[in-house]
């Protein structure tokens, strides 16, 4: 038996017609996300994922088609932490849990423990521009987990730190994942990040965006970037990323 | 073992020491650029006098002005004058906070108001506030009604500027971000719309005193009020009594009062900056 689907993304196209032509970011997606299961989104450059995601995430609309989160609530992060720079990273926790309605008696405790959680028990005082890109991401982490999303939506979010950094946070995002039994969706170019994380990755194409293809990714846990087993499957990604390169061109 | 003497630390930079010396020279480091030019201006002054390009009783030395500045610190009367004027002032400021904030926001979220008003605001800017003041007269006669209309409508405009300017810089990725944490209408504004334009927001506020301040000062100079011997009105009387010294003594007074109020900004507008780790610009 398969278990109850967490997310389900019924033949949604985005045509953007505020641009000279239309663009059509994505076409006839579907797509079927259990609950409890990893997945990335992996593709070149302008192949709709975003699109995708803000959609899921209710920032945008599609033009056609229909999304379902069935009732669980989403949080995202982006390539950039987004914090914001006037509030502590206390601060920027309780936000979110002030946002999502959680009682102020209940605060204290859960910054603590989220911030526990990302391994930043000390920070709560310090202010997003004193903290590194790695640990600013790790506070975006935290808060996203403090309005008790069902679903994560991760956009690149490791991109733009250092592989030493990604790694470390690989780890952790796993752990949390397998901890709250949360749903994933992860945003990626690199094979070996998907390979390193998905239990199935699902490969899209560009112009006009879709979706072309889905890998499952069945070694098991805990994964490390350098086994020889992430490596074949990462290759295996890419010979499939490029195969459909070609019959695009 | 004292922590200076841990060779783990001794590579830091000497800045790194909380060490008073220091802290009494970077004070010394911050004030004596003004010093100087402020020495700077009197001995160019004192060269102009001893010229005779002027006599005396027209362009007085600095030794007589800064007497008479001190004739002024004991003289109950100045005192009464600067309490006048700085009187005005505040209540006209906060009026225009008040005016100037609600105006911002409302032209804000209205498309319609910022149709209608948004370019309107930014001309009233460029408005010189003394070619309000015969309309005022008209209004109001010779009141503080008048001065006051005309430091509001002064001040107000940049205010509101600012907001509207804040709120419309809110950067896109904080917005998605605060959308997708359940933030919507009222409270989207509060807690992050506009603790987000503050900065913004705080050098409106900046412009916004300086404006109410040329606007006061020119009210001043015609609104003369019987039994209200404000800076203005006192400024007004050394001219008409050629009292050079007490004329120039009273113009440094509102240089003075000018520049402290605008320190007052500056310092607000730097703590929050300085908060969200945007520094401080040098130009
Ligand atoms: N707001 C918009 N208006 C017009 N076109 C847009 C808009 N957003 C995205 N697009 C277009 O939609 C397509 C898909 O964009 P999207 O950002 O989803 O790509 P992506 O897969 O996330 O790429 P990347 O890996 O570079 O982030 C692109 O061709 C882009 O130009
Ligand atoms: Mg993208």
């Amino acid at each position: 038996m398969s278990p109850a689907p967490a997310l389900t993304v019924n033949e949604v196209s985005k045509v953007f017609t505020d641009t000279q032509v239309p663009t059509v970011a994505l076409k006839d997606a579907s797509l079927e996300v259990a609950e409890g299961e990893f997945i990335c989104l992996l593709g070149r450059s302008g192949c709709g994922k975003s699109t995708l995601l803000s959609m899921i995430a209710g920032l945008a609309s599609p033009t056609s088609g229909a999304i379902d989160t069935h009732g669980n609530r989403v949080g995202m992060m982006f390539q950039d932490a987004n914090l914001f720079p006037w509030l502590t990273v206390r601060g920027n926790i309780e936000l979110a849990l002030r946002l999502s309605g959680i009682p102020k008696p209940e605060w204290d405790g859960r910054v603590q423990d989220l911030l526990a959680m990302v391994e930043l028990p000390d920070a709560g005082q310090k202010r997003p521009h004193q903290l590194s890109g790695g640990m600013r991401q790790r506070v975006s982490l935290a808060r996203a987990l403090a309005q008790e999303c069902r679903i994560l939506l991760m956009d690149e979010p490791f991109a733009s730190l250092d592989a030493l950094t990604r790694d470390t946070l690989h780890e952790e995002i796993a752990r949390v994942w397998a901890q709250r039994g949360l749903t994933i969706v992860f945003v990626t170019h690199n094979v070996r990040e998907a390979a390193r994380l998905a239990d199935r990755v699902v490969i899209m194409s560009p112009s006009p965006g879709r979706i072309v293809d889905e890998v499952p990714i069945g070694l098991p846990r805990p994964r490390r970037l350098e086994q020889p087993e992430v490596a074949a499957a990462s290759g295996k990604l890419r010979e499939l990323l490029d195969h459909y390169d070609l019959k695009a061109a | 073992m004292k922590a200076k003497d841990d060779p783990a630390l001794a590579t830091l930079e000497p800045a790194d020491w909380p060490d008073s010396g220091r802290r009494r020279r970077s004070i010394w480091a911050a004030v004596w650029p003004g010093l100087s030019a402020i020495a700077l201006v009197l001995v160019i002054w004192e060269a102009v006098v001893l010229t005779g390009w002027k006599p005396e009783y027209v362009l007085p030395p600095p030794t007589t002005v800064l007497a008479e500045l001190g004739g002024f610190l004991l003289d109950s009367k100045f005192w009464l004058a600067v309490s006048i004027t700085l009187l005005r002032a505040l209540v006209g400021f906060s009026l225009a906070l008040a005016i100037g904030t609600g105006l911002g926001i409302a032209v804000s979220a209205s498309r319609v108001l910022r149709a209608a008003l948004g370019s309107l605001l930014t001309g009233m800017q460029t408005m010189p506030s003394i070619a309000w003041f015969p309309f005022a007269i008209l209004l109001f006669g010779l009141t503080e009604n008048a001065i006051g209309f005309v430091v509001v409508l002064g001040a107000a405009p940049s205010i509101a500027n600012g907001l509207i300017s804040g709120i419309d810089n809110v950067p896109p990725p904080l917005l998605r971000t605060a959308k997708v944490l359940g933030a919507r209408g009222l409270t989207l504004y509060r807690y992050v719309i506009l603790p987000s334009a503050l900065p913004t927001y705080v050098a409106g506020l900046k412009q916004g005193w300086a404006f109410a301040w040329r606007s006061l000062m020119a009210g001043e100079l015609l609104v003369i009020i019987a039994n209200r011997p404000s800076l203005g009105v006192q400024l007004q009387y050394f001219r008409e009594f050629a009292n050079a010294p007490a004329l120039i003594a009273m113009m440094i007074v509102i240089l003075v009062l000018g520049m402290a109020f605008d320190a007052v900004f500056s310092r607000l507008a730097a703590v929050v900056r300085r908060n969200r780790g945007l520094g401080e610009t040098r130009l």
